[in-house]
């Protein structure tokens, strides 16, 4: 129990530092940002919005304090201003519009190809010395392409070459978004090449971390024992030495869950996908200081919880971090 | 930009959309550079890997080759058992080994360690004798291939060890041997734990961290005995926790939740789950402080009074050994140096290896000796000495030693005061030749 809040203690702590450097950063912009942003809109941003910039990057009259209050009242009810380059769309209705394709495609992948590089990197270390070695290089060959090239390649010779599948966009426009069986069909195709290049290119790194755990396992006195004992094949990789293999592992995918949304730009740029990644390269172009704020805070919320998922994932298969508990 | 990097074409070819106009030669070509430096690297990387963890090493191609070495050896000296027998009725091989108390014949046993042209023998031609119900203590320093021997017997030696000679027999309860390094892999698993188990050196490493104590010695149950119910099974498992002094209760602990002493009981439960003939213990009590070593002593003892099952006991310790074992066997360098009654050893040790063992440690009980020990370190395998393996650590080396390895002979025995029959003796060293020669002139007349 103690242990436990503990942990809690520290996820406050690290979620209220982040948020205080969000607050801060803008404030710390040199120079006049505000009246060089006005400039460029050309006096299309209407008062309100204004105010808001000006409290954004602290050029209001409120002494820091004040400002530092004012930002969590609105933190906490939800209110992250207005974006500039969609004037004048909250920001919450972009990040909301964008969330969905983010997790549903990022997230997706992210989780399949951890659970098939570990699946495969398991299988490899067990089958260790026969053909199966030959995995290696290619995966690894695999995990060394610069991502954004292959995402390229892939656009061009599939969507380009041989319109196999859609160029960008998240579904065909014109369909109805709802649970109709068309609107799911195109949003599974439009998923699929950047679901390829994300598996494909992320896969090799599960598989080799894997591949030499399971290694290291196998070698250890219990699993030996376990053979002794004359346990199946299938008992010792499952229960003896694949879920002691995979414990490490696991820390690595939580960071990767936290990425999901940080990790997203690339992807989401290259195929025209409609997430947040998206959003946050339009904000950066656009110099969308309150989206960019926003978005901000949601990576940092996502890289907690999933800091946190990796933290119950481990109390639940390793008894170990369960004493005092 | 005036520079170009593999990285700026590829940003200056994107942003000029040269895949769109088709000019793929901006953008392919570096790409597939980074990728294969990338590559490249990895792969260094990974090399580096294997070499310096020799898990990942010997986990490799050893286990290739070392599988087909060793089905070579088998075929050249070690006969092979054809076709599949049933369990518990496995063949019987040739009378002339079948004796009525020997439950474990060991025949000139080798045990190397890595490739053909630079072996380490770590086990070098050990013959070995244990009687049913009795203890085979057998004693030596570290890495003189006591374990190694232990693997080798329950044939879970792993690559890069491999037998390559010898002749391990078992003799069951119903008077059928069985040749222990001529059965299959379905025949062996049969016969581990059903005849012959295990207790490893460390309980700590040898207990699954995040299984269950309880259910990591049903699964040997579950394994060797599909038949049974899983409310008979839980229930054996309580029986033997009850057995071997853990209160039942503690099923469902986890091995980091027990003490040292109890994991090493959770070992011997799991060893005793399937009522086995033999149990081999490697250093079961080594980690342990002496009160709970003898605690665990006396554990093994009382079970084995109560159950008839054999032990092989393998520990550094000889003045333990002495009190519990009812036959020692001294290994030094691979081989067994010296073996004799238990009782032999206490009162006169005969090889000097056997003398400065059994000053090494005081004794647990009875008169404090004076602690002479053996001077230097143990043998570098690859580079024995001439001769006699030990002649450069011991104080009596004389001229024969550096010319002729000593070969392990009987030596005269003695009566002792109760009139018994002597245990026969036997000892690797010059100094008994001239003892040595006059027994075999004697059983030759
Ligand atoms: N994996 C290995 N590879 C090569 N040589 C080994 C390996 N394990 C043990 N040996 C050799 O075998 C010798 C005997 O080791 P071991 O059987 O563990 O001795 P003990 O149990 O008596 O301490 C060691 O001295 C070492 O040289
Ligand atoms: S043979 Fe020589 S060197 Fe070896 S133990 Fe005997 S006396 Fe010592
Ligand atoms: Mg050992």
């Amino acid at each position: 129990m103690k242990g436990f809040l503990r942990r809690v203690a520290f996820y406050l702590i690290t979620a209220w530092a982040a948020i205080t450097l969000n607050f801060l950063l803008p404030r710390l912009i040199p120079g006049d940002p505000v009246t060089r942003m006005l400039d460029r809109f050309h006096g299309q941003l209407g008062p309100n919005a204004v105010f808001a910039l000006r409290k954004l990057f602290g050029q209001t009259s409120d002494n820091i304090w004040d400002q530092y209050v004012d930002y969590w009242t609105r933190l906490l009810h939800g209110d992250f201003g207005v974006s500039f380059t969609s004037y004048p769309t909250p920001v919450t209705t972009i990040i909301g519009q964008g969330l969905p394709w983010t997790l549903g495609l990022i997230g997706v992948c992210t989780v399949l190809s951890f659970i098939i590089g570990t699946g495969l990197g398991a299988f490899v270390g067990w089958k260790r010395g026969t053909w199966v070695d030959g995995f290696i290089p290619v995966t690894t060959f695999l995990t060394s392409i610069p991502y954004f090239w292959f995402g390229l390649i892939v656009v061009y010779v599939f969507a380009v070459v041989l319109r196999w599948f859609p160029l960008s966009g998240g579904y065909t426009p014109g369909l109805t978004p709802g649970f109709n069986t068309d609107f799911i069909g195109s949003v599974v195709l439009h998923a699929l090449l950047p679901s390829i290049a994300i598996i494909v290119s992320s896969i090799g790194y599960w598989l080799l971390g894997m591949r030499n755990m399971m290694i290291t396992t196998l070698s250890e006195d219990y699993v030996l024992l376990a053979r002794a004992k004359g346990l199946s094949a299938r008992r010792i990789l499952s229960t003896y030495a694949g879920r002691n293999a995979l414990l490490p592992s696991l820390a690595g995918f939580a960071l990767s869950l936290g990425f999901i949304v940080g990790g997203s730009i690339i992807t989401e740029v290259v195929f025209n996908y409609p997430g947040i990644g998206y959003a946050l390269f339009q904000a950066v172009q656009g110099q969308d200081y309150p989206l960019m704020q926003g978005i901000f805070f949601i990576i940092t919320i996502a890289v907690l919880a999933a800091n946190l998922v990796a933290d119950l994932l481990y109390v639940i298969l390793d008894p170990r971090t369960r004493q005092g508990a | 930009m005036t520079e170009w990097s593999w990285g700026g074409i590829l940003y200056w070819a994107q942003n000029s959309s040269a895949l769109a106009f088709g000019a793929w030669w901006w953008f392919v070509p570096p790409g597939l550079c980074i990728a294969l430096l990338g590559t490249a690297l990895s792969l260094i990387n990974f090399g580096i890997d294997e070499f310096i963890n020799p898990r990942l090493r010997s986990a490799g191609i050893a286990t290739r080759k070392g599988a087909k070495r060793a089905a070579r050896a088998s075929a050249a000296g070690i006969r092979r058992a054809t076709g599949r027998t049933p369990r518990r009725a496995l063949r019987r091989t040739d009378a002339a080994f079948t004796r009525g108390d020997v439950i474990l014949q060991i025949n000139d046993l080798v045990v190397d360690y890595g490739s053909a042209d630079q072996p380490v023998r770590a086990v070098d031609g050990v013959s070995l004798t244990l009687r049913r119900g009795q203890v085979l203590g057998i004693a030596g320093e570290s890495g003189s291939g006591k374990s190694t021997l232990a693997y080798a017997i329950t044939r879970l030696h792993q690559p890069p060890a491999q037998i390559t000679a010898g002749q391990l027999l078992y003799t069951g309860r119903d008077g059928e041997t069985v040749d222990v390094l001529a059965l299959d892999d379905r025949e062996l698993t049969d016969f581990r734990w059903e005849e012959l188990s295990i207790v490893f050196q460390s309980a700590m490493n040898a207990l699954n961290p995040i299984l269950r104590v309880g259910a990591q010695i049903e699964d040997a149950i579950e394994a060797h005995r599909p038949g049974m119910s899983g409310e008979e099974r839980a229930e054996r498992v309580r029986e033997l926790m009850r057995l071997v002094g853990i209160s039942a209760d503690r099923v469902g602990a986890y091995p980091h939740e027990l003490s040292g002493g109890m994991r090493q009981r959770v070992m011997i439960a799991i060893a005793l789950a399937l009522d086995p003939e033999i149990i081999i213990m490697d250093e079961p009590t080594t980690a342990l402080d002496v009160v709970i070593q003898r605690q665990i002593v006396e554990k093994i003892m009382e079970l084995k009074d109560r159950l008839g099952f054999s032990v092989i006991f393998i520990t550094h310790d000889l003045s333990m050994l002495i009190e519990l074992s009812d036959e020692i066997a001294i290994m030094y360098a691979g081989r067994v140096v010296e073996t004799g009654a238990a009782r032999d050893f206490y009162s006169s040790p005969q090889h000097p290896y056997s003398q400065g063992l059994l000053g090494s440690f005081p004794t647990l009980s009875g008169p404090k000796k004076t602690l002479t020990g053996i001077v230097g370190s143990p043998p570098d395998l690859r580079a024995l000495p001439s001769g006699c393996p030990f002649r450069t650590r011991c104080p009596h080396a004389f001229e024969p030693c550096p010319v002729e390895d000593p070969p392990l002979l009987p030596i005269p025995t003695v009566r002792d005061a109760d009139g018994d029959a002597p245990a026969p003796r036997a000892v690797a060293c010059h100094l008994y030749t001239a003892q040595q020669a006059a027994l075999a002139e004697g059983a030759a007349v």
